[in-house]
């Protein structure tokens, strides 16, 4: 009569049927999947961005669908902890940003661009103390990137040069995109320029303003990729296919089905599926997750830029060497 | 209706169904709801304490920058003045005093160069230690943030990192003028040691309180927590939830860091990117909800009990007077109309009780007054028949068995019609239905017929029977067999116009005749003779014979003339041995002689009296109509006067009345 436990029968009573059905739904779902846990886990890099949404998808949507092995994916904090991963062995890839995935390859380690993750997908944010881009003219500011080989930093560096403002009277660093808001918010910085969704929480927040947005800068610029390593393309090369396939698949999925893939990955992309659902579809084509075969001509469009921003001397002969596109180009031939 | 209960369980069903099931799902709905509502209150207790916790942090961090503020301008002064580095130090172990959280405190020249260190090696103990520093990378790039943001005389707190173990973040400050600083103040904070300062206000038993950064990294260890500090626990839904920004619905469990099932608070901590987090074990909250919810259930229950009882006690006083009433009622069919002993405190079953004695004793009544009708009915010297309003026969009396020869079982359903003699015209029948369809009583005769054929007459009175709305339903035929009236009615009507000997019509019957005849005369021309016939010397006969004889004589004289008589016309006994014959539709007076020569005739054969053959004669007198009289008493006296005269001239002959005749006599 008085154990506490007579009551918690009564809710399992009340709960039985409802677990009943909700049991017999899960096994329904999970008849016919193939298991998985077993199999060889290959790991890629991430950041928590909107540009390395497909990761998401492929996790917990298509995971079981994996058959040659287990996708695990490393959530890192800055592209610095990144490359220390790759450079240590732990990662089979990683998703990247595609200066610095060029700039590595350039210095020799060995790795391939084997896929674009995602293109535009940008937003420049400045202060709500700064009213127009063209105030940057006027005073000494501080705008951060994540990182100074950084598509964003090639962004930055075209849209200061529209706008002609001297790059005196801008600072440029780099800082891990998760520390942006927060440092916008307590006056570290006047501004930030990063992928989505820190620009469109920013605003929500009410810590800043868009100022642009990538398609408006560099149309279909090249944003994030995706890095092998030469080891991974040459010694699991089903892997490597089954993980693009994979890839490619997710983003076909993200442009059909916005609300579902922002729902899907809010702790992927750092944000509630509202800011994200916004991203993906307010303006559509603000990032992209189609067309993700890799180009020379992109490679060497941005190259030019790196050697305009002084990050490069000069624009390397041999760029058709960054890229391995054996693979997409068979997923994208395959879907066909 | 099919299904039936009876009332007992009826009652106890209502009391079931009305009464505790809805008491008890209400009781279920009230206590989910009162656990809902104990549930939210003391998450939103923890969620409190968490955000207390959180502002803990952020006023810890707050104290921190403006301890190193402070001191920076002290830094500052010396810098400018001599760079005394003694001082310098000094003031550096000043801060570290202050700030236990504080793990390395570097003053960076504006290329970024060190001037002076100090790193804690225990509570009170701080170390100049530039190789440790170095070594460990912890002397921040020029060109990152670290280093640009505060040369722009602004304060960073930069992001929370793993050094060898220790959970450490910058807190940077500028160093002299924001507008043009001469160094940076940098202080390496270590997150977990910062987390305990304010652990000993804020622990609670069995609460495990945490802090993440924002990639997901466990900042501060716990005794009971299964991970080591610097772990990336974003399986955890609590840290996904923190890492998206996204709302975190307190009321969800799941399996904490102690590896227990756990509900789990989150409050961000925006001045330096982490969130806290409390888990608290499912079953310390639940124990005290459930022990709460467990006294209120039991108080309702043991309320609802009571009532229930008191409620069965109060249907119990219902139930036991219905079920005697019920049992009651069963009697009357029976025939028995004692009255019911069930006595009820309550007024509307006891004044059912003494309804239903009345009712009874009413029943009673009526029913012994409708038994003697009916025995009435039955035992009635008149056949009784009633039929339903179609004329189908419901009911017949066992006179109308006795009468018609049908039995009970025949006439049941039968149509009345089946007595028919088919004498009766139709519209005799139509007037019939036409009255008492109308509603009106129908009296009238039917000559109809038995089973055996035989038929018979009989007086009927059919009345209609109507209902409260005056509807006809029955009718109700009570008849009686009036053949032998009928019977007798003839004989005395014969009696009365006949004579008693003969048989013939007599004297008063011939005078209706004739008057018919003269009135009939009035209306159109007719020719008529009254023969006026007597016996002669018929006294001597009686005298001679004797009165029996003569008897015969004028039976032996009646049978004769009928002979002789046409059915048109009248042979009436006057009287005596007077015999009148009325010849109607005469057509000429000349053919009286073919009428009276054929009596004549039978008067010359003898009479056969009392073995002795006899003659007898006759004597007719005339008169004729109109000629001799229009009244009957002028026609009857002058066919005598005539008669007397035939008598006179010699008897056996006939006299045509002769007005002259008349003057004679008188």
């Amino acid at each position: 009569m008085s154990h506490p436990g007579k009551i918690i029968s009564i809710w399992k009573l009340f709960l039985l049927f409802y677990l009943f059905f909700f049991v017999t739904a899960c096994d329904k779902i999970s008849h016919g999947k193939v298991e998985v846990k077993d199999k060889h886990e290959v790991s890629i890099g991430r950041l928590i961005c909107g540009g390395h949404l497909p990761l998401a998808v492929v996790e917990k949507k298509y995971q079981d669908d994996l058959t040659t092995f287990r996708l695990k994916t490393v959530q890192n904090h800055d592209w610095n902890e990144v490359m220390k991963d790759l450079k240590a062995g732990r990662l089979a890839g990683t998703f990247i940003l595609s200066p610095l995935a060029m700039e590595i390859i350039r210095d020799g380690f060995p790795v391939k661009i084997v896929l674009k993750a995602d293109r535009n997908g940008n937003g420049f944010v400045l202060s709500k103390k700064i009213k127009t881009i063209d105030a940057l003219k006027d005073m000494k500011t501080i705008i951060a990137v994540p990182h100074i080989y950084s598509q964003h930093n090639v962004l930055l560096h075209m849209i200061l040069k529209q706008h002609n403002i001297s790059l005196d009277k801008v600072t440029i660093i780099g800082m891990s995109p998760r520390d942006m808001i927060n440092s916008l918010r307590r006056g570290e910085i006047d501004g930030f320029i990063v992928g989505e969704p820190e620009g469109n929480k920013s605003i929500e927040l009410g810590v800043g303003w868009m100022a642009s947005i990538s398609p408006k800068i560099w149309k279909d610029h090249m944003d994030h990729v995706v890095i092998a390593t030469d080891q991974f393309i040459n010694e699991q090369p089903e892997q490597l296919q089954e993980l693009i396939n994979a890839l490619v698949r997710s983003g076909r999925y993200i442009e059909a089905n916005p609300h579902e893939a922002a729902v899907m990955g809010e702790d992927y992309t750092g944000s509630t599926a509202s800011v994200f659902e916004k991203v993906l579809t307010t303006p559509p084509d603000w990032i992209d997750y189609s067309d993700m075969v890799p180009t020379i001509d992109e490679l060497r469009a941005m190259s030019q830029k790196l050697v305009d921003m002084g990050l490069w001397k000069e624009s390397p002969e041999d760029l058709a060497s960054f890229i391995d596109t054996r693979f997409v180009e068979k997923t994208v031939s395959a879907a066909k | 209706m099919k299904f039936k209960i009876s009332l007992k369980i009826a009652w106890y069903g209502l009391i079931g169904l009305v009464g505790l099931l809805p008491t008890l799902i209400i009781l279920v709905l009230v206590v989910i709801k009162l656990y809902s509502a104990f549930l939210e209150s003391a998450l939103l207790k923890e969620t409190r304490f968490n955000e207390v916790a959180a502002i803990h942090v952020e006023n810890e961090v707050s104290r921190l920058i403006t301890i190193l503020n402070h001191e920076s301008d002290s830094i500052a002064y010396t810098l400018e003045r001599d760079k005394n580095k003694h001082l310098l130090n000094d003031l550096l172990r000043s801060i570290m005093r202050r700030a236990e959280a504080i793990n390395t405190l570097l003053i960076l020249d504006t290329g970024g160069g060190i001037i002076s260190s100090f790193d804690r090696f225990g509570p009170d103990r701080f170390i100049e230690n530039y190789q440790w520093i170095l070594s460990n990378n912890l002397v921040p790039d020029k060109l990152s943030a670290t280093f640009v943001i505060p040369m722009h005389g602004r304060t960073y707190i930069g992001p929370t990192t793993n050094y060898a173990g220790f959970q450490l973040f910058d807190i940077v400050v500028p160093v002299g003028p924001l507008e043009h600083p001469t160094a940076v103040l940098m202080a390496k904070v270590d997150a977990t040691i910062l987390w305990q300062t304010l652990e000993p206000r804020l622990a609670r038993p069995g609460v495990i309180t945490y802090l993440v950064d924002r990639r997901g990294s466990i900042l501060t260890p716990h005794v009971d927590m299964k991970y080591d500090v610097g772990h990336l626990a974003t399986q955890l839904d609590i840290i996904r939830a923190l890492l998206a920004n996204s709302d975190w619905k307190a009321e969800r469990t799941y399996k904490g860091l102690s590896g227990n099932i756990v509900f789990g608070t989150v409050s961000p901590i925006h001045i330096v990117n982490w969130g806290v987090i409390s888990e608290i074990p499912q079953q310390q909250i639940t124990k005290h909800i459930y022990n709460i919810l467990l006294q209120i259930t039991a108080i309702t229950v043991g309320v609802l009990t009571i009532f229930t009882f008191l409620g069965l006690a109060l249907v119990k006083r219902i139930i036991i007077p219905i079920e005697l009433l019920s049992s009651d009622f069963k009697r009357p069919g029976n025939r028995d109309y004692s009255p019911s002993h069930a006595v009820s405190s309550i007024k509307e079953l006891q004044s059912l009780t003494d309804g239903f004695n009345s009712m009874v004793s009413d029943i009673n009544k009526n029913e012994q007054q409708l038994h003697k009708l009916s025995f009435a009915v039955e035992q009635s010297p008149n056949p009784v028949i009633i039929t339903d309003i179609k004329g189908n026969i419901e009911y017949v009396n066992s006179m109308f068995i006795k009468l018609t020869g049908y039995t009970y079982e025949e006439a049941i359903g039968q149509n009345p019609k089946i007595l028919k003699s088919g004498i009766q015209k139709p519209e005799f029948y139509k007037q019939l239905w036409d009255t008492i369809t109308s509603g009106k009583k129908w009296r009238g005769e039917f000559y109809n017929k038995k089973k055996n054929g035989e038929f018979y007459w009989e007086n009927a009175s059919i009345s209609p029977l109507t209902n409260e709305k005056g509807d006809i339903t029955h009718f109700i035929a009570v008849k009686e067999d009036i053949t032998e009236r009928k019977k007798s009615e003839e004989t005395i009507l014969r009696m009365a116009y006949h004579d008693e000997l003969t048989g013939l019509p007599n004297r008063a019957l011939l005078i209706d005749r004739l008057n018919h005849l003269l009135a009939r005369g009035r209306r159109s021309k007719i020719l008529a003779a009254i023969l006026f016939l007597d016996l002669d010397n018929f006294k001597n006969i009686n005298d001679s014979l004797g009165h029996a004889e003569g008897d015969n004589l004028l039976k032996e004289v009646t049978e004769r003339l009928i002979k002789h008589t046409r059915s048109s016309d009248t042979l009436a006994r006057h009287g005596g041995d007077e015999f009148i014959i009325l010849i109607e539709d005469l057509k000429r007076v000349e053919n009286i002689t073919k009428v009276v020569e054929p009596i004549f005739s039978e008067f010359k054969k003898p009479f056969v009296l009392n073995g002795q053959v006899r003659f007898v004669t006759t004597s007719i007198g005339i008169s004729i109509y109109p000629d001799d009289g229009e009244d009957v008493n002028t026609l009857l006296k002058n066919a005598d006067i005539a008669m007397y005269l035939a008598k006179k001239e010699g008897k056996n002959t006939y006299h045509l009345y002769e007005p002259a005749m008349n003057e004679r006599t008188i």
